[in-house]
């Protein structure tokens, strides 16, 4: 039997554990305690994409990995499980956040977090990788808190007074989330009488036959609780201060993988319930996601700081992934993991160009953004062309088959809904866009940092040198999405299987 | 109504649910930042109630296999071990986030703070 | 600095006691309540009580040397689980059932103790910080 399921979780944690070895302060030079640093952090990153090769054929070719903690039987013990939907979103966090931490190697290097950050980042990816595999309500729940406090700390790693305030802000209500995230699985654990997911869909079921206001319930405490961690429209309002007032690299991670990942904890859990007890919940969530696409645009519209427009954005885009699932058909379904792929790729890309061009014109405010070097200035406009949905790129082909999946189970109003968010949208990607071709405020902005270029040495909002760190994640990230778009039967193949095996 | 019927009612189960909605009600409605840290333990400490008291059958003993048949359930008592623990290092971190906040903006106002 | 002399003279001589009772709780977890956490709690407030009665001052027992062992117990703990991989079972497997260091709990104790560790030297280093930040100068 494979013990790579395990060690998929075990990896980022011992990594995490060397690296938190090289914070204590000793006498090693500063820049060998750098090399060091880079090097676990690369080794751990290399492992998780060996472990990931060799469980990816055994897993694409529909076999299904699982594996039981402590050879305990699955009613009693833990039970971990690999199959098409979890490698996929595996895949995706992965990738992101190996960019993404390259990209902040270089960036982060003024604000260390007394040498810590690595540490949570790889704690980070130990909590995302435990939410992906694990069957075990209770063991999900405790993931969801390492992943959510690893995130609180790498957020107010920027330790500014409003890296503060948004990590509070998340911390506050992403406790609230959990503490009702827990009720739901009490009250399952005291009806069902297991916590294993596979043992408690069938209590489920007799559940929802004799006591339906239980699993009503259930099922209420599960979606808010889910769905206020992923930042659906009346419980978005900690997303715009938390992702706009995060360092860069965490706003890409944030916006990019950890909504998704609760995301994907709605897709495990609401199957459980059953297709006749889906059918009549269905239209709450697709209406639900309606409403998160139609207000996460119209808030865009007015943002004048270019990250809070970018996790509004994300608010939007959220919002279409669920109303795929809402929706509940095998196509949305595929359109809605298609566009979890696609919006992790584009919206960490977009992130990552932002911070690159706050820094380079010391402001956030759209209307005084320069261009900075014309290549991230392009992979912007190619990020932007697949978050609007224009086609050669990959974020028409998802949000297509989501209007085709709306429309083909009488839910016209949705793809309706989805078409015009698109259009709104146009409007406020495009008036960055159009920032890179004025010359007038660039100019000024130029004889203005001339002006102050020797006095402000020690401020860390001066310009900083743009390494090739920073630039080839994104350029990475662009040519991606170009692929994707161009091919997509590579990412809808994927898509498929997970769909088939995984999903319900 | 006697004091036996309200007896029947008020057990852990409902006693935790009641602390929990008080602390959904205290993180929307208080100002002091510290006073929203309280309710977020609140709210745990009510779910640890319920968890317990739901694992508790009458007349129920220790949980020791061989010997006794009828006994309480020891698995949430287990995984509120783990909640405690979870809770401990969310106030703790939100303890610290307090403390840099006031020692920035010398203010524990949440109306303050927001402008 | 610190509170007046008969708390200093009463924390001098229950410290030990404290100590002693934490171990007791780690090392008996598997039978009656307690185990890792709750033992590492009352290790870890044996510093604070120092703390509080004398003012806080860095003796030999150092955040740096805390820090260390709380990393190095955190490594042995997933190291514990990994040698059940290496025995042939699954992760985390109770591989001292039945062999000659058995106490009848097989690993609990050890992990016991792993946990016990890591706590009371978290805590530790929590205390050093937050007393740190607090001394410091404005």
């Amino acid at each position: 039997m494979s013990h790579t399921v395990i060690l998929l979780v075990v990896t980022p944690l011992m990594t995490a554990f060397l690296l938190s070895m090289t914070a204590i302060p000793h006498k090693v030079a500063y820049t060998t305690l750098k090399r060091i640093r880079m090097l676990l952090s690369v080794s751990g990153f290399a492992g998780l994409c060996v472990l990931l090769g060799t469980a990816g054929p055994h897993v694409l070719s529909g076999e299904v990995l699982t594996y039981q903690l402590g050879g305990w039987s699955p009613f009693l013990g833990i039970a971990l499980r690999l199959d098409a939907l979890s490698f996929l979103m595996a895949t995706i966090a992965v990738l992101v956040s190996f960019l993404t931490m390259f990209y902040s190697f270089s960036y982060m290097e003024r604000m260390r977090g007394l040498g810590k950050y690595d540490t949570f980042y790889f704690l980070m990816m130990t909590g995302m990788m435990g939410v992906l595999l694990t069957r075990d309500f209770f063991n999900m729940y405790v993931f969801l808190e390492i992943l959510g406090l690893s995130v609180y700390i790498l957020i107010s790693s920027g330790e500014k007074k409003e890296n503060y305030k948004a990590s509070l802000k998340y911390l506050v209500l992403g406790s609230l989330a959990s503490g009702l995230f827990l009720l739901a699985v009490g009250i399952l654990y005291h009806v069902t009488g297991s916590l294993n997911m596979d043992y408690a869909a069938q209590g489920i079921q007799g559940i929802v036959e004799r006591n339906p206001s239980v699993a009503a319930l259930v099922f209420a405490l599960f979606v808010v609780s889910l769905g206020l961690k992923s930042g659906v429209v009346p419980l978005h309002f900690w997303l715009p201060d938390a992702h706009s007032m995060a360092p860069s690299p965490v706003s890409a991670l944030l916006s990019g993988i950890v909504l998704k990942i609760t995301v994907y904890c709605m897709i495990r859990v609401v199957p459980f319930f059953g297709p006749q007890f889906y059918q009549g919940v269905s239209p709450v969530i697709a209406s639900v996601g309606a409403a998160t696409v139609l207000g996460g645009t119209l808030l865009a519209l007015s943002q004048k700081n270019i990250k809070r427009m970018l996790a509004y954005s994300s608010v939007s885009q959220i919002g279409i992934i669920i109303t795929g699932i809402g929706i509940g058909t095998d196509i949305a379904l595929k359109g809605a993991l298609f566009h979890i792929l696609n919006h992790a790729l584009m919206k960490s890309g977009l992130f990552l160009c932002a911070g690159i061009m706050i820094h380079q014109s010391g402001t956030r405010d759209i209307p005084h953004l320069r261009m900075g070097t014309p290549g991230i200035a392009a992979s912007f406009v190619v990020f932007s062309l697949g978050v609007v949905g224009i086609p050669p790129l990959n974020g028409f082909v998802s949000k297509f088959i989501i209007c085709y999946g709306a429309v083909k189970a009488q839910y016209d109003g949705l793809a309706f809904v989805i078409l015009i968010a698109s259009l709104i949208s146009c409007s406020y990607y495009f008036r960055v866009v159009q920032t890179f071709f004025s010359r007038r405020q660039g100019e000024k902005k130029e004889k203005r940092r001339k002006k102050k270029g020797e006095k402000k040495e020690n401020d860390p909002e001066t310009p900083l040198q743009l390494s090739n760190w920073m630039r080839i994640p994104v350029y990475i990230l662009a040519v991606l999405c170009l692929l994707l778009g161009l091919f997509p039967s590579v990412g809808l193949k994927a898509v498929e299987l997970a769909v088939t095996v995984g999903g319900g | 109504m006697n004091l036996d019927m309200l007896t029947n009612w008020v057990n852990s189960i409902t006693v935790g649910i009641v602390l929990l909605l008080i602390g959904v009600y205290g993180i929307m409605t208080q100002k002091n930042l510290i006073k929203i840290i309280l309710c977020i333990d609140i709210i745990f400490l009510g779910l640890i109630l319920f968890f317990v008291g739901s694992g508790y059958t009458e007349g129920g003993t220790i949980p020791l296999l061989g010997e006794y048949t009828l006994y309480v359930d020891p698995l949430p008592q287990t995984l509120m071990l783990t909640t405690v623990v979870v809770e401990l290092s969310v106030t703790a971190l939100a303890l610290a986030l307090v403390l840099k906040i006031y020692e920035t903006s010398k203010t524990l106002n949440v109306k303050e703070l927001e402008s | 600095m610190g509170m007046s002399i008969i708390v200093k003279t009463a924390t001098r001589f229950l410290a030990p006691i404290m100590l002693l009772f934490g171990v007791y709780i780690i090392l008996t977890g598997h039978v009656s309540p307690g185990g890792g956490f709750q033992g590492g709690v009352i290790l870890g407030s044996v510093l604070l009580l120092f703390f509080i009665a004398f003012g806080m001052r860095e003796g030999r027992f150092t955040e740096n040397l805390a820090s260390l062992i709380e990393d190095v117990s955190a490594l042995l703990l997933v190291m514990v689980g990994l040698v059940g991989i290496l025995v042939g079972k699954e992760f985390l497997s109770n591989f001292l059932v039945g062999s000659a260091l058995d106490t009848g709990a097989g690993t609990i104790p050890l992990v016991n103790t792993l946990i016990g560790l890591k706590v009371g030297t978290a805590f530790i280093v929590l205390f050093y910080t937050f007393f740190k930040y607090m001394g410091r100068k404005p």
